[in-house]
């Protein structure tokens, strides 16, 4: 997948970026991405809405080729500022105690930027994990996340609809729901609402989809 | 992910929970197409891989060698000398666990178990898995509690007797201790007097009709309740050095533990049922203690006996019950003039728990039958049958004419399978080399074998097609998918005499009629061919191991289907623990080498 922007507008921006960019520290999320690898990333949020709600858990693994480093994985517990809603303890069992001992938002971004460095993005529905991290980047660097993005469901999208009669493509509805497309790519379902655990389970995903649509 | 590996399956099951955080911090996955090479020749592997989902296929050369599926890892042993020797194929998509070299060498200097699971021989395996079953053996002692165990009644003599009549209570009583109550003392004692303290008592030098007992009695006590856990007890025994516990239910001397009891009743009753047995004065009275040798084969199989231990135990009491039935049912002069015998695994004695019967009968020459023989003959295999013995579909049995005959015309139809070799004949060959005499004239037995080694002479042809058996359960490399059972139909229960014990079995006895070796086991079978060079020592080792392994796990697997009410058949291979299929794995591996040499030796691919 390139930018999808012609080079010399490409290298235009990243000057622009760059010199625009707050604290010039991170000016390496702009080198050349390392070849044949991503970052897949999943964040546990307080709730779903992104003007209100806080990160209160991040995952994130690296991907290099076909492996999936879980070895090498980023695995951080956020302090948000406001209280954590019973609701959403249901969902990712991290209760207030626990992200009490968490790092600042701030120190926490800066340790997932260093960890991604310049290398493209995976993950599933990542437009909100994407909206939530940029809430806290904004401040420190001028701008949102710049790396490229691979969103799991729109691959998989992809790959359903490839396999379709023509006809039918615009009237099939595909379940994007994530368990379903985990069990149709045959790939092993963990406990879920785990930073880490989703971010693997979606550089699964990711791993094998990559094969299916390049393989069309 | 790391959060979610699974610690439960072998090897990674004896790790602590600090060597499970590096086994956390080391893990990558990685991911495989289908016909993906996974490893290949001569490559230096960097990973220890764990199967999460598909399977994965190892070659040597065009020959499939085995299977891994979910939860299996592979290869150590490349991993350890640093070169991969063989070719893994991602026989359907894989998704593995990736476990780093380094930490692994980091766990193997640090847990011996996980080294000895991961990378060992066969041989190995089943002694880091021998150690882990010696909990269970445990955990059997712990329950039982001294009441289950038999206690000697006590018999009393007064502190004022003399020796002299104290040695006639023991020699009246059978006994090797007496309890002692002295009535001088205030209050009175109690004490013990054992046969020990004769020594002491002769060396007293005070003649012993006036050495009185209260001189060498111990009158401290060193007692069990009868609530009493039984480890408790053996461990008092040997604190104390002593070989017997008085039981005291409160003030109440019951009698005596002897440390004899106590550890026969931890290896079962099987001196029980033997005595049962022997004692038996009808054929109903032997069919319940028929059903008894199964249960005790459960229990002393749960106390973690050895499963040759068992096997030569069961084998003992069939015969003892055979022989019993036979004595009940033939009259004496037929016993006298007869030999019967056993043959197939309950010859070899590797028969556990109860198949198909295969026995027959050796007349002497000469003697006249005075009684109708097939009717009593006919009368022995129903008796072995309601003892849960089933008839032979083969009818190799005593109620088939074909299996009785005077000791001349048993040899030359002995000898005319070996100049007609027809499957069938073969067949025959094979599990009457195997006989063995349970009642009657053992001597008549040999003699038939006797003549059947003269004629079986270094026919090269003739060996090579009774060895050539080995090859009939052949099924392409069929039965090595069968590891990969993927549902849960009967289709993928593992004959596991077909895969293993066969071709081991029948291997072995090819070269032990060769070598005209008269031993019947298969154990003793090996040693001797070892001894006389046959065999590579290795190799022999190596069968042994295989055997014993087919052995316990026919033997588990066999239990488990009685205790769920089913007759025991094939081998679910799904159903195994992964250690255990790591080792079948590695057994059949073995049986494939040791055809290939059988193959070679016999020149069986000319045939």
């Amino acid at each position: 997948m390139k930018w999808g922007l012609k080079p010399a507008w490409q290298a235009l921006r990243r000057e622009w970026m760059l010199y625009h960019m707050g604290d010039q520290r991170f000016r390496f999320m702009f080198d050349a991405p390392p070849e044949n690898e991503w970052v897949s990333v999943d964040c546990e949020t307080t709730g779903l809405n992104v003007g209100r709600d806080e990160i209160i858990s991040i995952g994130a693994v690296r991907i290099v080729g076909d492996r999936i480093l879980t070895s090498q994985r980023l695995e951080l517990i956020v302090k948000p500022s406001k209280g954590v809603s019973a609701d959403s303890i249901r969902v990712h069992r991290l209760r207030e105690q626990d992200v009490a001992q968490g790092l600042d938002p701030d120190e926490a971004i800066k340790q997932l930027l260093h960890f991604i460095g310049s290398r493209p993005l995976v993950g599933y529905y990542l437009e909100f994990d994407v909206a939530m991290l940029n809430k806290v980047i904004f401040p420190i660097l001028g701008m949102g996340l710049p790396q490229p993005k691979f969103e799991i469901s729109a691959m998989y999208f992809e790959y359903k609809n490839r396999r379709l009669a023509p006809h039918m493509q615009s009237v099939t509805n595909i379940d994007l729901r994530f368990a379903t497309l985990m069990d149709d790519l045959g790939l092993p379902l963990r406990d879920a609402h785990d930073a880490v655990n989703d971010a693997v389970m979606a550089a699964m995903a990711f791993t094998k989809l990559r094969h299916l649509n390049r393989l069309a | 992910m790391p959060s979610a590996f699974h610690f439960s399956i072998s090897p990674f099951d004896c790790l602590n929970s600090e060597e499970r955080t590096l086994v956390r911090n080391s893990l990558d996955i990685a991911y495989f197409r289908e016909g993906a090479e996974i490893l290949t020749p001569g490559a230096h592997p960097e990973h220890l891989f764990v199967l999460i989902k598909g399977y994965v296929q190892q070659w040597d050369g065009d020959e499939l060698v085995a299977t891994y599926g979910p939860d299996d890892s592979f290869d150590g042993r490349a991993l350890v000398s640093g070169k991969a020797s063989s070719r893994f194929v991602a026989a359907e998509e894989v998704v593995a666990y990736q476990l780093a070299k380094e930490a692994v060498s980091e766990l193997i200097a640090s847990n011996a178990t996980f080294g000895a699971l991961l990378f060992s021989d066969l041989s190995k395996k089943l002694s880091a898995l021998a150690e882990r079953e010696g909990e269970h053996e445990l955990q059997s002692l712990t329950m039982a509690r001294v009441e289950e165990v038999f206690i000697r009644p006590a018999a009393w003599v007064d502190a004022d007797d003399d020796i002299v009549s104290v040695v006639r209570v023991f020699r009246d009583k059978r006994t090797t201790n007496v309890m002692v109550r002295d009535n001088q003392t205030d209050p009175p004692r109690q004490g013990v007097f054992t046969i020990t303290g004769l020594e002491r008592a002769v060396l007293h030098g005070t003649p012993l009709n006036e050495l009185k007992v209260r001189e060498l009695a111990t009158f401290k006590l060193i007692t069990v309740k009868p609530k009493d856990p039984l480890f408790e007890a053996l461990a008092l025994m040997i604190r104390h050095k002593i070989h017997r516990l008085v039981v005291m239910d409160g003030e109440h001397i019951i009698g005596f533990l002897q440390q004899l009891d106590l550890l026969s009743f931890l290896s079962n009753h099987s001196y029980l049922i033997m005595l049962q047995i022997l004692e038996a004065q009808d054929l109903a009275t032997l069919q319940t203690t028929a059903e008894q040798i199964t249960r005790s084969v459960t229990m002393l199989h749960r106390a973690g006996t050895k499963v040759e231990q068992i096997a030569r135990l069961v084998q003992e009491l069939n015969a003892k019950l055979f022989e019993r039935a036979w004595q009940l049912i033939a009259p004496p002069d037929l016993v006298a003039n007869s030999c019967l015998f056993v043959m197939g695994s309950e010859g070899r004695g590797e028969q556990i728990l109860k198949t198909d019967q295969d026995n027959g009968l050796i007349l002497r020459d000469g003697y006249v039958c005075e009684h109708d023989l097939g009717a009593v003959c006919q009368r022995f295999s129903d008796a072995l049958a309601s003892f849960g013995y089933p008839e032979c579909p083969g009818k190799i049995m005593v109620s088939n004419a074909e299996w009785r005959h005077p000791a001349t015309a048993f040899a030359q139809r002995a000898k005319g399978w070996l100049l007609h070799p027809s499957g069938d004949n073969m067949m025959a060959l094979a599990i009457f080399l195997d006989a063995h005499a349970v009642c009657g004239d053992a001597t008549l037995l040999e003699q038939v074998r006797g003549e059947l080694f003269k004629l079986a002479t270094d026919n090269g042809m003739l060996l090579a097609r009774f060895a050539a058996a080995i090859e009939s359960f052949e099924e392409g490399q069929g039965w090595w998918n069968k590891l990969l059972s993927l549902g849960g139909d009967e289709a993928n229960q593992l004959d596991l005499k077909k895969a293993g014990t066969f071709p081991l079995v029948h291997g072995v006895r090819a070269l032990a009629l060769e070598a005209r070796l008269s031993q019947t086991s298969t154990a003793a079978r090996i040693e001797a061919l070892v001894t006389a060079e046959k065999l590579p020592a290795q190799m022999g080792a190596d069968l042994v191991e295989c055997l014993r392994f087919f052995m316990a796990l026919k033997l588990k697997t066999g239990l488990q289907a009685i205790v769920l009410g089913k007759q025991p058949g094939g081998i679910r291979v799904d159903k195994l623990s992964s250690l255990d299929r790591d080792l079948l794995k590695d057994a059949l591996g073995v049986v494939k080498r040791f055809k290939a040499m059988l193959r070679t030796h016999y020149r069986l691919d000319v045939l």
